[in-house]
């Protein structure tokens, strides 16, 4: 019988079979002790802040150095020193003397100040709301933009409630605007929509001009309260900045790359910004006549632009795709979220308001020319 | 080769991994599934519509619409919001599906509807009337936070943001918990707590998208890890929702996780990793569960996963329901 068997078995078919029982066993054995099957419902990554897959196109100065001085990306709201601060969207910036920063805390309905070492304070605000009065008890909401004279009375575009705010000897008043509206007139019969950033000039006078974003145009508001209808814009102004001197505004339109301002246009700028496949220009600060800052507005870059030439200061370009993040090191290596507004101070140094991270950051840039005053 | 095939073996057998229990063939994967009074609930987003399932010993659909992109239950009523050609809807039936009413209609956008049987809460994204901007916070953003006790709706808050998706977390002691998670920049998490009448108070601020619930008397959230760098871990913290003290109760965890309650245990679900973590307060690494091979945890409550298994048929999941230990 077992002979029978033998003769009739092929070796070969045997053989086969073994292996492929071998083979089947390994296969169950990986499956069920070895094989981890990868998810089928993919969730988006819990932290933004890191670095966009590819290489960038174009990144900032090795000798540029940024800090940040106060504030910390998770939003907040806590006056401290340094990083214990906390700020909730920054937007508006400005410097008065001794080099203290005032700034418009958007999110938290406040204006804070900055003293140069980081220790931050809360200026004026409490939560969201219209109300003059004492800055402990006074209500803002949602502001954008600051600006603060040598005397240190402070102008804020309280943007949600379309009035211009002054902030003075510990009170709070409005000294233009009402319901959101267009209209010329003096104090409560003017109306802004949307003001968003606001700037001293002091010629020919003291007054302040305001990007009436809703309205497209850039107001001028005399110090006793009295707005002018202002110039009407192709698209809505984003900032607003004074010229070199203080005689003249620009302000980045974000439908492209181009700058708006008083007087000729600038020569080559838009194909210095098209160069870097800047887009969305968000914020500028003219240095002298053919040299400014500029930030991007979706790629969180900080630039140089000097007549045609615009080079990438701090953070970096990618296209197609965005930059953003927040890390301080050296300019190349530094990254941005959205920067709301920019200035200098005496010695040169550029501070900005991340409005994404929330924080103030310092940008140290050697050879960097100073801007000149917009003094009288 | 045998040692080595021989120490895997024991080492996998000991894990002891449970068996899976089918539930039914859903028509897409899973997505925001809960268990509530012994059914699990769940949607499936298809091409053109979604369903919203329950699920106990077979799989049933109680709501199609083209969208449903929040839902509840408690007690005896589901609530569930969905997209309308002009708006959202929002609605209420039994759990079995009976008894439809329409209690809110509206040109924003309903998010996050929550319910545990008594009230009702949910958000309203309004159409902002501000200019878009790629610099400033969104202008003029409204959200208002609606609180519904039998048939009276109230606003409870109105929150000046714009989220790209938020959440109702629960109504304690008469203050509400409310998860937004913003769009523009960045992103960043903040959770609210809102006590009606109140001016809200943003009581969590994280960076990134994060995931959150509600105890009886403690948040948790997930957050950025605070001991790593990397971005691919994250950690678990914890408010106590009367002293509002925060703690860190975890972390070195799988980045990009979701929480669920299940019982007293907290788990956290990665897209990572198959098996869901306990996140067990005293050892602050957590561990990972074990489960059946080829099976994913998409959903954990009261003691169970919901699991699914894929199949190379297009449009058919295999759901099954593991029971812990």
């Amino acid at each position: 019988m077992s002979r029978g068997l033998e003769r009739q078995v092929n070796p070969k078919i045997a053989a086969l079979v073994i292996l492929l029982v071998i083979a089947a066993v390994q296969a169950w054995w990986w499956r069920a002790f070895i094989w981890r099957p990868k998810s089928p419902t993919p969730r988006p990554k819990a932290n933004m802040m890191q670095m966009p897959p590819g290489p960038a196109q174009e990144t900032g100065r090795k000798d540029v150095a940024v800090e940040t001085i106060a504030g910390d990306p998770e939003p907040g709201c806590a006056d401290g020193p340094g990083r214990d601060a906390r700020f909730d969207a920054p937007t508006g910036i400005a410097i008065g003397a001794n080099g203290v920063l005032y700034v418009a805390d958007s999110r938290n309905h406040r204006i804070r100040i900055v003293r140069p070492d980081g220790e931050t304070t809360t200026l004026a605000g409490s939560t969201a709301g219209y109300r003059d009065g004492p800055v402990r008890t006074a209500r803002f909401q949602s502001p954008c933009g600051i600006a603060v004279d040598e005397s240190g009375r402070v102008y804020v575009a309280d943007t949600a409630n379309h009035r211009i705010r002054l902030i003075d000897n510990g009170e709070v008043r409005t000294l233009a605007g009402g319901d959101a509206g267009f209209a010329s007139g003096r104090g409560a019969a003017a109306r802004f929509r949307y003001p968003t950033a606001i700037v001293l000039t002091h010629r020919p006078a003291k007054t302040l001009l305001v990007a009436d974003c809703g309205n497209r145009r850039l107001r001028t508001v005399g110090l006793d309260g009295s707005v002018q209808s202002g110039t009407l814009l192709p698209s809505a102004p984003l900032s607003a900045a004074l010229g070199v001197g203080g005689t003249g505004w620009e302000s980045p339109l974000p439908d492209g790359a181009s700058i708006a301002r008083t007087g000729p246009a600038i020569s080559g700028i838009h194909s210095a910004l098209k160069s870097l496949s800047i887009a969305h220009p968000g914020v500028v600060l003219p240095l002298g006549p053919e040299t400014r800052l500029l930030a991007d507005a979706s790629q969180g870059a900080l630039l140089l632009v000097e007549g045609t030439t615009a080079t990438v200061l701090a953070g970096g370009i990618q296209s197609p795709g965005s930059m953003l993040g927040w890390r301080d090191f050296s300019g190349d290596q530094a990254l941005f979220g959205r920067i709301g507004g920019i200035v200098q101070d005496d010695a040169g140094r550029i501070y900005v308001s991340d409005t994404d991270a929330n924080c103030i950051r310092r940008v140290t840039v050697p050879g960097l020319i100073r801007r000149k005053e917009a003094g009288p | 080769m045998v040692i080595a095939f021989g120490t895997i073996t024991a080492i996998r057998l000991r894990s002891s991994a449970p068996i899976a229990r089918p539930l039914g063939i859903a028509r897409a994967v899973p997505q925001s599934p809960s268990f509530v009074d012994g059914a699990w609930y769940w949607v499936e987003q298809l091409e053109n519509e979604a369903l919203l399932v329950r699920a106990t010993d077979a799989r049933r659909e109680l709501v199609r619409g083209r969208s449903i992109p929040s839902y509840a239950v408690a007690g005896h009523h589901l609530l569930w919001a969905d997209q309308q050609p002009d708006g959202f809807r929002l609605s209420t039936a039994t759990p079995d599906g009976s008894g439809t009413r329409v209690i809110r209609e509206t040109d924003g956008r309903i998010m996050g509807a929550w319910t545990d049987g008594a009230a009702s809460a949910w958000l309203e994204q309004s159409k902002r009337p501000g200019s878009a901007s790629r610099v400033l916070p969104p202008l003029g953003a409204r959200c208002r936070v609606l609180l519904q006790k039998g048939d009276e709706q109230s606003v409870a808050a109105e929150l000046l943001e714009e989220f790209e998706t938020g959440e109702v977390l629960g109504f304690r002691s008469g203050v509400l918990y409310v998860l937004g998670i913003r769009a523009e920049g960045l992103r960043a998490s903040v959770i609210y707590r809102i006590k009606p009448g109140e001016p809200p108070q943003r009581i969590v601020g994280e960076t990134g998208v994060i995931s959150a619930v509600l105890d009886r008397a403690t948040l948790y959230w997930t957050a950025p890890s605070r001991e790593s760098n990397s971005t691919m871990t994250e950690c678990v913290r914890a408010l106590a929702t009367d002293t509002l003290k925060i703690d860190t109760i975890a972390d070195w965890l799988p980045g990009g996780g979701r929480l669920c309650l299940s019982g007293t245990d907290l788990l956290l679900l990665s897209p990572s990793e198959n098996a869901p973590w306990l996140v067990d307060h005293p050892h602050r690494l957590g561990s990972p569960l074990a489960l059946p091979p080829d099976e994913y945890c998409i959903g954990a409550g009261e003691g169970r996963l919901l699991t699914v298994r894929r199949r190379k048929t297009p449009g058919r999941v295999a759901v099954s329901e593991v029971l812990l230990p």
